[in-house]
């Protein structure tokens, strides 16, 4: 009995600290709703949340809205795996092999340097005005955080450990699979994180620049046709979203990582 | 089972770390090198492990020439070296060739030695220094090597962990008579662990003597005998003549 109110208790403070992230929106999103009951500005230029929630709504009954996020997050699902894929490959490369790297990596560092939205036109003239031309952008905007963070990580793999397989052994690709790929693990993760972060962003850039559908073009829709509650509704889905798939790639590879020893994971 | 000719090492840079290094090293036997850092000791042991080249002479082992790291030599590092992503069993298993039973019987048998059977399934990052280190031993027993490498193993460990491990260690040895070689800057610990000791100078490095340790097995540290031979090496590393007295 006691014992059962004692995980009630602890249950309820474990809920109640992860809800904690939720107060801060909550009392601007209050704040705003009660300076707009009062019109203080134009609520055609800032409508209040109210009215934005119920413009979701009526996307969301209409069936467009699931449209417009399954097209938009299609895309970004595309571009990431192809960018990330690439990233992956190149980034194993020039990580391991130094002479791929002298190579390589000079070549990608200039590439890194180029405004990624200087693509656009490319990329249209290339790819059309269709998908191909939205993914290949995403693509690019997902590979650099990706390929950086995975060659610098496997370059930075403690010489020590590297010692320990060349005393059992190991050949080359022993050594990269059993040491170099795991002890790269963790900042590989976070590579892809700030990854699947930039492909929402240049999602974003995709059709802003032309489409017909999708989250970027309520952008578009919404400031031609003066609808703010329609832009901010679109802005808001893609917070919701883009926090989604994050949270969605965390559970994924948090369990890969259970064996460091981080402060924030103390008694996990 | 271990010889080393004439072994010299220069590097690129001109600096010769090694010079006119002979050492043999006979099945069982357990050998300790001490000096002060710098005096290339890690060097002579990076090359026994075949973990760097000489650049003259020749490390033989068991008849044939080592020139790259061997199976049957086991390493313990000055840090246990552990691969955090592992758990305990996985690390100790971590140089085994081939799956299945044999395997976690290697495993089992080698934590079994280093009493830790009951943290197989631990990760890294629960371990004390002293335990990490054990496992760092067993992981070394486990492919069941013909010669082990000491690279000052229990310098990082307070005092009261270090004699408890350096004991364990030399019960390990009484039991499977592994020949082990030494590298330490302790001078007490060379003696407890040791049945010959060498004696390294630095620039370049060079064996400077070679001392016989005849002192019974157990409870070296109260022997007689034991402050003499401690006193003549802490001399003998400090450059003075061993036969001046003050």
């Amino acid at each position: 009995m006691n014992r059962a109110l004692t995980t009630l208790r602890l249950q309820a403070a474990q809920l109640l600290s992860r809800s904690r992230g939720l107060l801060l929106p909550f009392l601007i999103l209050l704040v705003w709703q009660l300076i707009q009951a009062h019109q203080l500005l134009p609520t055609n230029l800032l409508p209040t949340p109210s009215q934005v929630l119920q413009t979701i709504a009526s996307l969301a009954s209409s069936g467009e809205l699931l449209d417009h996020v399954a097209i938009t997050s299609w895309r970004v699902v595309q571009g990431f795996l192809l960018g990330g894929l690439t990233a992956t490959a190149l980034g194993c490369i020039a990580g391991v092999s130094p002479t791929a790297r002298h190579l390589l990596d000079p070549l990608l560092q200039s590439l890194r340097n180029i405004p990624s939205l200087a693509w656009v036109p490319l990329f249209i003239l290339w790819l059309g005005i269709y998908e191909p031309s939205k993914v290949a952008l995403i693509a690019v905007g997902a590979f650099f955080p990706i390929y950086l963070s995975l060659s610098e990580a496997l370059l930075n793999v403690d010489r020590k450990l590297v010692e320990v397989g060349r005393m059992a052994g190991f050949r080359r690709p022993e050594l990269v699979l059993r040491i170099l790929i795991p002890a790269a693990l963790p900042e590989y993760i976070t590579g892809l994180r700030g990854s699947l972060g930039l492909a929402w962003m240049f999602v974003v850039a995709a059709e802003v620049m032309g489409a017909s559908k999708g989250l970027g073009f309520l952008l578009i829709d919404g400031q031609t046709t003066g609808r703010a509650s329609l832009i901010l509704a679109s802005i808001l889905m893609f917070a919701v979203l883009g926090k989604l798939s994050d949270t969605l790639l965390w559970l994924l590879s948090h369990r890969l990582l259970l064996w460091q020893d981080s402060h924030s994971l103390q008694g996990a | 089972m271990l010889i080393l000719e004439d072994i010299a090492k220069t590097y690129r840079n001109g600096f010769t770390a090694l010079s006119g290094i002979d050492l043999r090293l006979d099945a069982g036997e357990r050998v300790a090198i001490v000096g002060s850092s710098g005096c290339g000791k890690s060097t002579l042991l990076r090359l026994v492990a075949g973990l760097s080249s000489p650049s003259s002479g020749r490390v033989l082992l068991k008849g044939s020439p080592l020139v790259r790291p061997n199976p049957s030599v086991g390493f313990v590092y000055q840090e246990p070296r552990l691969m955090p992503w592992l758990r305990v069993q996985d690390n100790v298993g971590f140089s085994l060739r081939g799956r299945g039973s044999d395997r976690s019987q290697s495993i089992r048998s080698a934590l079994l030695r280093v009493g830790l059977e009951a943290y197989a399934d631990y990760y890294p990052k629960q371990l004390s220094g002293g335990m990490a280190q054990r496992v760092a031993i067993a992981r070394a027993l486990a492919p069941a090597p013909n010669l082990i490498l000491l690279d000052e193993p229990f310098s990082a460990l307070d005092a009261i962990k270090r004699t408890e491990l350096q004991n364990h260690f030399l019960k390990l040895w009484e039991s499977e008579r592994l020949s082990t070689l030494l590298v330490t800057h302790d001078v007490e610990e060379a003696i407890v662990l040791a049945d010959r000791i060498l004696v390294m100078h630095p620039y370049p490095g060079r064996i400077s003597e070679e001392v016989r340790v005849d002192l019974p097995l157990e409870e070296r540290r109260s022997a007689e005998g034991f402050s003499d031979l401690k006193r003549h090496l802490l001399r003998t590393l400090r450059h003075e003549k061993p036969e001046s007295t003050h």
